[in-house]
């Protein structure tokens, strides 16, 4: 009994030092950063805010899904996604839903920098154009989900109870006043387009970015004088940021070239001089894809993760250079509507704007007829009944220039603002600010005049000697065409009235007025629990 | 086991497996769905193209640009090599009379090889796989478990006593790495080495439990039964705060009919039990409690400098939302049965109430974009609220078996009723985000949300003008005023008419309301096992009723004569040629549009259906050989069998499966849509066996 009791102390004397400390419970995770102990330096607030450019490229957004915004709603190019080009999205189509999601995951986290860089010890100057490029960011997001949303919340800050859903906007107009808000505060602060360069970092906002989005954002509130104001300061510094053809070429590829660079992604050798592509004189603000890190199948490595590069060339391209054709140009009625240049100085028969855009079939795929041959109409896809691909945007092609990755992680960058788009608006805003309600009225506004002439002069075309708002509507129309600017012009013109719904429906006949805005997703309104509303626009 | 000296015992028991097989390949999404809808005018093969497969071509197949999922099931190679060890060490002492001491060692490893070849193919049009990749997964685990375990046992005349305390540690520890490679330029040397890019990912996932068990059984002459316990766990899965939480239990048992009844020779057993419980769950996930932030190689980004693109990174919120608040679920439970032995044990009968309280409910929520998480769904585990399981569960049995006639009936019915009770803060009821199932106070878990369908527009129901032309708005055809305007789509004939509940005249999405449950009322069980002489025959049935599942793979457009705007313009199912028309009036087939221009497909009761099923499980039908026979070759027994498993069904459900479709989730608030998964196989064998 005596020696038994002494295995009983043991025992217990055992069971007692294995009784644990808490030590054991605690676990130290080593797959993932902790959030508490992150931001503390210059490198951590520069890593958070490359965190939030990138949902820019993510597939939700420029990497792919805004297709269904920027080309299936268009009436100027065909989709194969008949829902969408005929305007039957609701709250729980697809795209509805994926576009919200990557505006919002980059306004959370161009939030998280402005959140979290203030309280870095680190240099005054870098952690300003830091905060300022955070700020241009939160803008930007914040203007698409204003202009296709009308009233998704406004978020100032990131939101901390996940009990607590999120809020409509009270108006459209509020968000676009913060995205404003956002553009006027970061133009301080952010790189001049020299200090950008000399930075070596091309793609981060720029103080004229965030001028021309500002200039923008005012035009959609339809607020005039402070579009000109913003606007003609941009115009008035960079009167002649259009990339030209040399002076007197009569080479016709200059002219295609002199506007197509501003779509692809290498320089483009015309008949006399290169044209830089990629943050050429005319871009303002572009998403850079690349193609420095990229490897695998989309399923893997979705753009702004894990991949540098977007899906855009593999969707819209012909089959023939590996692309799945998801679109083509509409090749009956708007190839009527360019002006057919007189006396053009390279002789050319048709704007060379339409050259660029369009590639019809029987024409060659490139235009040095180095290796593709030309576009047979078996290289489309068939339902859409066009024989014309989009050529903007995917040229020269992947095949042509060795991207191993291509067309599946695209390297060529999205331009979201470029000074053509500056000078067309800040004509628009002029004869506005005027007065001009009447779309078929004409203003002889000199400076308008010149804005929408420079653009013109490009291409080859005679000088407007007076300007009314269908002049505006058909030179963006053309100009811009494919760049996803389309339908929200429509849009603006009908809500600014320029253009009546049976306008709107010459275009789109299946629109109704809540298509001035895409529903908010039905998913968003479940998650906040009942504190997001749908838009009255898209229940009564 | 074995004896060394008198109060020591030792004990070991070791279990290894090993196993090869292969899988089918992946062709992304369910191939079963995929090969149903692709067009019937694609060609399967192509001796042309890399791999001998076809694809969509939309000269050929139209809109429908299904995948060819036979190529990537054929072509794919993924080997899987899986081998584990099971192995346990306990040694046990007897410190004083009836008090024993014991520990248990246990060591459980396994390693998991999956090595996935998808080679390069074509299936023309732009379509196919254009980089060979070899992805492998090493997953490797090990679960070291350690229990003291203190038992003390007496009998003192009527009373008995069996005290236990228990400490348990476990500490798992898996490590998954998964590297890749693309493109082999040497045919023969494939290893990761020679491919042309290769990388890896690792993800290591720690675990610890420890827990303190006491536990005391009683009984007076084994009339009166109790049983008391209390448990305490710590879990590395909550954050500082909340790692440890306390579970009693405890239960009485009375066998009446050793107190009364003595007399009734025909009853063997009448007893009483009484039983509440408490039982923790933790989440699946670990450092949930952490907000966490992933990088650099799932946030990338570049800037275009002078040397070209310079590639650039950061550290993104994970799609996890942390919740430094998480804690253990605690399911209450209270049980009260009797059990009824009569005819000398032949018939055995029990019946029970059942009541599970499942409080602070461990629940994956998944969270608006706001929150910025950067997966497709953001979401956050989280305690929300408590739901309750009650009813009712009977069993019963009748064996004959002496005699060359033997049977064994057996039938059980269990029925069932969940109900949310509240919701934790705020207590708001929601839809969840596939906007099909609804989280409702008072309602089932999972229940479905919808509109309610009134049948089909027909021509009357639209405005027409002075010439009898349709009145149109754009595209839209207008309906009568005395009718409630519908908000939805634009409608036309054909489409579906949906009820204005709130009777604001709008018929909108605030028409919605719980159109049904996926939980069935009851489910119950039949067993039948019959032998006479050298045959045996055994059937088993089982089935479910009042429930309903989400058909949404019809929604989804194989049974819809419209094209969609998610599925494109996928094979249907030959009901769907019935389609509406002017002529032919249906009130069960919406018409065909291009697009879904009516807003056909939102959530509603058409898509709803009943799936109350009874099933034969199983059937076998076995003849053993007299075994006079086998003695002369030394076999003690031999008996062939025939049978089958899930040989009918019987069920007004019209998808493949009206048991066991759920969406692929690991949230217990998404249940039953069918989303078009494989169906039950049914199967048939035949066998011997052999005993020597």
């Amino acid at each position: 009994m005596k020696k038994n009791s002494k295995y009983l102390i043991y025992l217990i004397l055992l069971l007692t030092a294995i009784g644990c400390s808490e030590d054991f419970l605690e676990l130290e995770n080593i797959n993932q950063k902790d959030a508490s102990t992150y931001y503390r330096n210059a490198d951590e607030a520069e890593e958070a805010l490359n965190t939030a450019y990138m949902p820019m490229a993510f597939s939700q957004c420029f990497g792919r899904d805004i297709q269904y915004m920027n080309y299936a709603l268009s009436d100027r190019i065909l989709h194969e996604r008949t829902s969408d080009e005929n305007l039957f999205f609701n709250s729980s189509t697809d795209w509805v839903k994926a576009v919200y999601h990557g505006l919002y995951i980059g306004i959370f986290r161009a939030n998280l920098v402005l959140e979290n860089v203030p309280g870095i010890n680190m240099d005054d100057n870098q952690k300003r154009r830091i905060l300022a490029e955070a700020r241009f960011l939160r803008g930007l997001y914040h203007f698409y989900a204003a202009t296709y949303y009308e009233i998704p919340p406004l978020m100032k800050e990131t939101p901390k109870d996940p009990k607590i859903g999120a809020t409509n906007a009270v108006s459209k107009q509020q968000i676009y006043q913060f995205a404003a808000e956002n553009f006027r505060n970061a133009i301080p602060d952010l790189y001049s387009k020299e200090e950008v360069r000399d930075a070596d970092q091309l793609g981060r906002a720029t103080d004229v970015a965030a001028k021309a989005f500002l200039g923008k954002t005012y035009l959609y509130m339809q607020e005039w004088d402070s579009a000109v104001a913003y606007l003609g300061e941009l115009y008035s510094s960079y009167p002649d940021s259009l990339v030209m053809p040399p002076i007197g070429s009569t080479d016709s590829l200059d002219w295609v070239f002199a506007y197509l660079c501003n779509f692809a992604k290498e320089d483009l050798n015309g008949g006399t001089t290169t044209y830089k592509a990629e943050y050429n004189k005319e871009s303002i603000f572009e998403v850079n894809f690349s193609s420095v890190h990229s490897a695998g199948d989309f399923a893997q490595f979705l753009p702004g993760r894990r991949s540098t590069g977007s899906l855009n060339t593999w969707y819209f391209t012909p089959y023939v250079i590996k692309g799945f054709a998801n679109v083509a140009m509409e090749d009956k009625i708007f190839p009527t509507t360019y002006e057919k240049p007189v006396n053009h100085p390279a002789g050319l028969t048709r704007d060379p704007r339409l050259s660029a855009t369009f590639m019809f079939v029987g024409e060659p795929l490139d235009y040095k007829g180095r290796i593709l041959g030309n576009l047979q109409q078996t290289d489309l896809n068939a339902v859409l009944e066009s024989s014309a691909a989009l050529r903007k945007g995917y040229y020269p092609f992947h095949a042509d220039y060795s991207y191993p990755s291509a067309p599946y992680n695209d390297p060529n960058n999205i331009r979201l603002m470029r000074f053509a788009d500056v000078y067309l608006m800040y004509a628009e805003a002029l004869i506005r600010a005027e007065g001009l309600s009447d779309r078929n009225a004409f203003s002889s506004n000199s400076t308008a005049l010149e804005a929408i002439n420079k653009v013109r002069r490009r291409a080859g075309l005679a000088d407007l000697t007076q300007l009314s708002g269908n002049d505006i509507i058909h030179e963006r129309d053309v100009e811009l065409v494919g760049e996803g600017y389309r339908y929200w012009d429509l849009v603006r013109w009908y809500e600014s009235g320029w253009l009546n719904l049976n306008d709107v429906r010459t275009y789109k006949p299946t629109f109704q007025p809540k298509h001035v805005c895409v529903p908010i997703p039905d998913r968003e309104i479940n998650l906040s629990k009942g504190n997001l509303k749908q838009n009255p626009k898209w229940t009564n | 086991m074995s004896k060394v000296g008198k109060i020591f015992r030792l004990g070991e028991n070791i279990k290894i497996t090993h196993k090869n097989y292969r899988e089918a390949g992946a062709s992304g999404l369910n191939a079963f769905a995929q090969a149903y809808e692709a067009s019937p005018l694609m060609k399967v093969y192509n001796p042309d193209n890399l791999g001998g497969f076809n694809g969509p071509n939309s000269a050929i197949t139209g809109r429908n640009d299904r995948n060819n999922p036979l190529a990537s099931l054929v072509l794919d190679e993924r080997l899987n090599v899986e081998n584990s060890l099971f192995s346990s060490v306990y040694g046990e002492v007897e410190l004083l009379d009836g008090l024993v001491f014991r520990t248990n060692l246990g060591l459980v490893v396994g390693y998991k090889n999956e090595d996935d070849w998808y080679p390069e193919y074509e299936l023309g049009y732009g379509r196919g796989r254009n980089d060979e990749r070899n992805e492998k997964r090493l997953e490797s685990t090990v679960k070291v478990t350690w229990d003291q375990q203190l038992t003390y046992t007496k009998t003192l005349g009527n009373h008995s006593l069996a005290a236990t305390a228990v400490h348990s540690i476990e500490k798992t520890d898996s490590d998954l790495l998964t590297p890749f490679g693309t493109t082999w330029t040497q045919p023969e040397l494939r290893t990761l080495s020679h491919a042309t890019t290769t990388g890896a990912r690792q993800i290591v996932t720690p675990y610890r439990l420890e827990s303190y068990l006491g536990r005391i059984f009683y009984d007076y002459k084994d009339k009166y039964l109790f049983t008391f316990s209390l448990r305490r766990d710590g879990s590395s899965k909550f954050g500082p705060l909340h790692r440890h939480s306390i579970f009693p239990a405890g239960s009485i048992g009375w066998k009446i009919n050793e107190d009364f009844f003595k007399q009734t020779e025909w009853l063997d057993l009448l007893k009483l039990r009484v039983g509440y419980g408490t039982v923790g769950a933790e989440p699946d996930d670990n450092f949930m409690y952490l907000a966490r932030l992933d990088g650099p190689a799932e946030h990338v980004y570049s800037w275009k400098g002078q040397a070209g693109d310079q590639k650039v990174h950061g550290y993104g919120p994970f799609y996890s939302l942390a919740n430094p608040n998480l804690k253990w679920e605690t399911a209450k439970m209270i049980n009260i049965g009797t059990d009824v032995n009569a005819f000398g044990n032949r018939l055995q009968f029990s019946a029970e109430y059942y009541r599970k309280n499942h409080e602070d409910l461990l629940v994956l929520v998944y969270v608006g974009s706001e929150f910025g998480q950067s997966d497709d769904a953001g979401r956050a585990w989280a305690n929300q609220g408590n739901i309750v399981n009650k009813g009712m569960e009977f069993s019963t049995s009748y064996k004959k078996l002496e005699g060359l006639f033997n049977y064994t009936v057996t039938a059980n019915i269990t029925t069932i009723k969940n109900e949310i009770l509240t919701l934790g803060s705020g207590n708001v009821s929601y839809v969840t985000d596939n906007n099909k199932n609804a989280v409702f106070i008072g309602h089932t878990i999972g229940s479905f949300y919808g509109l309610v369908s009134d049948g089909i527009y027909q021509e009357e129901d639209f405005q027409k003008d002075a010439n009898g032309t349709f009145v149109r708005n754009g595209t839209a055809y207008v309906l009568k005023e005395t009718l409630p305007q519908d908000a939805l789509g634009n409608n036309a004939p054909g489409d579906i008419k949906y009820k204005d509940l709130n009777k604001d005249g709008i018929i909108n999405t605030d028409d919605r309301t719980i159109i049904g449950k996926p939980i069935p009322d009851f489910t119950y069980g039949l067993g039948f096992e019959v032998s006479y002489k050298g045959l045996d025959l055994s059937a088993y049935f089982d089935g479910s009723q009042n429930m309903e599942l989400f058909n949404n793979f019809a929604r989804n457009g194989a049974n819809l004569p419209s094209g969609e705007p998610e599925n494109k313009d996928e094979n249907k199912m030959s009901s769907a040629l019935d389609y509406w028309t002017p002529e032919n009036r249906s009130n069960t087939q919406t018409r065909a549009s291009i697009g879904d221009e009516g807003y056909n497909r939102i959530e509603s009761d058409w898509w709803v259906e009943d799936a109350s099923f009874f099933r034969l499980r199983s059937l076998q039908v076995g003849y053993t050989l007299p075994s006079a026979w086998m003695q002369s070759v030394n076999i003690s027994k031999l008996r062939v069998f025939v049978g089958g498993t899930n040989l009918f069904t019987i069920t007004k459900y019209s998808g493949y499966n009206p048991e066991g479709s759920t969406a692929n989730t690991s949230s217990p608030l998404v249940i039953g849509i069918d989303e078009g998964y494989y169906p039950v196989p049914r199967s048939f064998n035949a066998g011997i066996t052999i005993d020597f």
